[in-house]
């Protein structure tokens, strides 16, 4: 339950924050066209409902639960070490959540995808993956659900993260590096030399055609659609039960931010407070200075995916042909984010804050020095802004409880960890010329 | 065939909803006409969204099989399907 989950006890439900939404959210506009045949239907009605619903609570089934004992409850664990190098009188907690196979959060939006897909009659997935942590949570989850999958990964971080791949074909994956051949969209792209192989948006594309040519198979996304983060929201959960066991309330939370699961997953169930209550708990997005969709996107219509042919949905968007300069964090490299927490920081309920790579990377190697965990790149967004929260405690002479999610590990990211430690490692960070020529593709609407 | 009845207006409303008034009685009363491309422009995720809607005003939730597994070309097809779920329903009886 979202009031009463219990410390070191799993919650039986999800948190929907559309039960609390003090506005109404724009609501999606349908490309006109549709198919000229047979519509072929792309989602489990069950997650079309979570989509809508305005229940609390969403009861989560038992067939998930059993899955979710593997690795949860997670800790939630006091960054003293940190706190001490630091000399501040901030409390800083995180919950770790690559304690799993996959490594990271997506597996808690993985395997509920994965039950609701197999439930509704499915046989095989196919998704986009930027890092790698999505496509293993669904590899995973399909494994555990009888479901055949096919992950597009994008070629960059397949190349860079070459163990990726063999963790997805251990968990029975079927893992090609997008723009692939495999697909129309991809091998036109191949075919014209102009390689990009470093968008998600289009990783998506491509599972995208490859599921509506196939009959048995279905799109599976890992971020940004209300469903994944509303899976996604037992993180914050058990960590605002944890806090109250330990007779603490947050007063900063914070997490990085891709397309939303992540930073929902954790900061939904604390919004909450402030949503019903007037708490006036702070949640901070942290994005990456190379994708910076909320701290300098725009705020409007745009496609989820490349291709144009997906709904379009009024969030803060860097437009679907951004291309970021080159980053580790392959996780937060979508071009836009969640229209849910894209509405809340609109309407100033959550806060946003952007930073460089060697910046990130400088406070991941803090934090894997003292707490003894390499984050992944993205969650060293999460750790950087922490300790800026607990800089700016220290300079106001302030002593607030930080909380921030730790949503993965680094242990296949160190090529990146490498370029750190090479001193080769830039910060790097888009320019206005580069924003303004993608954001003039956005749709007229 | 009568093309007038509560429960085909309640269809026509949850599938078009805004759009409802920009086509004329004559194409809403085609079943003929395609969902998609050339007809009623509606794609996989409106009419999803169509069923859930649906749910709402009927008291009972759709399985996902029918409807997973049905071929959906025309307005006369979706029809077909809520009416079949509607009388399933109907002969299961109330739900505990």
């Amino acid at each position: 339950m979202s009031d009463a989950a219990q410390p070191g006890m799993l919650p039986a439900a999800w948190y929907n924050i559309l039960a609390d939404l003090p506005f109404e959210l724009p609501p999606d506009i349908q490309p006109p066209g549709g198919s000229a045949g047979a519509v072929k239907m792309q989602l489990p009605l069950a997650l079309v409902r979570q989509s809508t619903s305005k229940q609390r609570e969403i009861p989560i089934p038992e067939e998930i639960l059993r899955h979710y004992r593997q690795w949860r409850v997670t800790p939630l664990k006091r960054a003293s070490a940190l706190e001490e190098r630091l000399g501040t009188k901030a409390r800083i907690y995180y919950k770790y959540e690559g304690n799993n196979a996959s490594g990271s959060h997506k597996l808690s939006t993985g395997i509920a995808q994965a039950y609701y897909y197999a439930t509704a009659g499915a046989r095989r997935l196919t998704t986009g993956t930027g890092a790698g942590q999505w496509g293993t949570a669904l590899a995973i989850g399909c494994q555990a659900f009888g479901l055949d999958c096919k992950v597009y990964m994008v070629g960059s971080s397949f190349r860079q993260k070459p163990y990726r791949k063999t963790i997805m074909q251990m968990y029975g994956a079927n893992v090609v590096a997008s723009p692939s051949p495999d697909t129309s969209a991809g091998a036109r792209l191949l075919e014209s030399g102009s390689v990009d192989s470093s968008n998600i948006a289009f990783a998506v594309t491509e599972a995208m055609e490859d599921a509506l040519q196939s009959e048995d198979t279905l799109l599976s996304v890992g971020s940004g659609e209300a469903y994944s983060i509303l899976h996604c929201t037992v993180i914050g959960l058990e960590a605002r039960a944890q806090l109250a066991a330990l007779g603490e309330k947050a007063d900063v939370v914070l997490a990085s931010l891709g397309a939303g699961s992540n930073f929902g997953g954790m900061a939904f169930p604390f919004l909450q407070d402030r949503l019903r209550h007037d708490d006036p708990v702070r949640c901070i997005s942290i994005e990456p200075a190379a994708c910076p969709k909320l701290t300098r996107g725009a705020y409007c219509y745009d496609y989820t995916d490349s291709s144009g042919v997906t709904a379009l949905q009024k969030m803060y968007t860097l437009g679907s042909r951004f291309k970021p300069p080159g980053m580790h964090a392959g996780g937060l490299r979508y071009h836009a984010c969640s229209k849910i927490i894209s509405a809340l920081y609109h309407h100033g309920y959550i806060e946003a804050q952007s930073y460089g790579q060697r910046d990130v990377f400088s406070s991941a190697a803090v934090f894997a020095e003292l707490e003894g965990i390499v984050p992944a790149p993205e969650s060293a967004h999460a750790v950087h802004g922490a300790i800026q929260e607990a800089l700016r405690a220290k300079a106001e002479g302030t002593a607030p409880v930080i909380v921030f999610c730790l949503s993965g590990h680094g242990l296949f990211d160190l090529s990146a960890y490498d370029e750190y430690l090479s001193g080769r490692m830039g910060n790097a960070i888009v320019t206005d010329e580069d924003l303004l020529e993608s954001l003039k593709y956005l749709p007229s609407i | 065939m009568n093309t007038n009845t509560p429960l085909r207006q309640s269809i026509l409303q949850a599938l078009l909803a805004d759009r409802l008034p920009s086509f004329s009685s004559a194409q809403l009363s085609d079943d003929r006409i395609c969902l998609g491309a050339g007809g009623l422009e509606v794609g996989s995720m409106a009419l999803l969204q169509a069923f859930v809607n649906l749910e709402t005003i009927l008291g009972f939730t759709f399985d996902d099989g029918p409807v997973a597994n049905a071929k959906l070309t025309t307005l006369g097809d979706f029809i077909g399907l809520v009416e079949r779920e509607v009388a399933a329903h109907r002969n299961r009886g109330p739900q505990p």
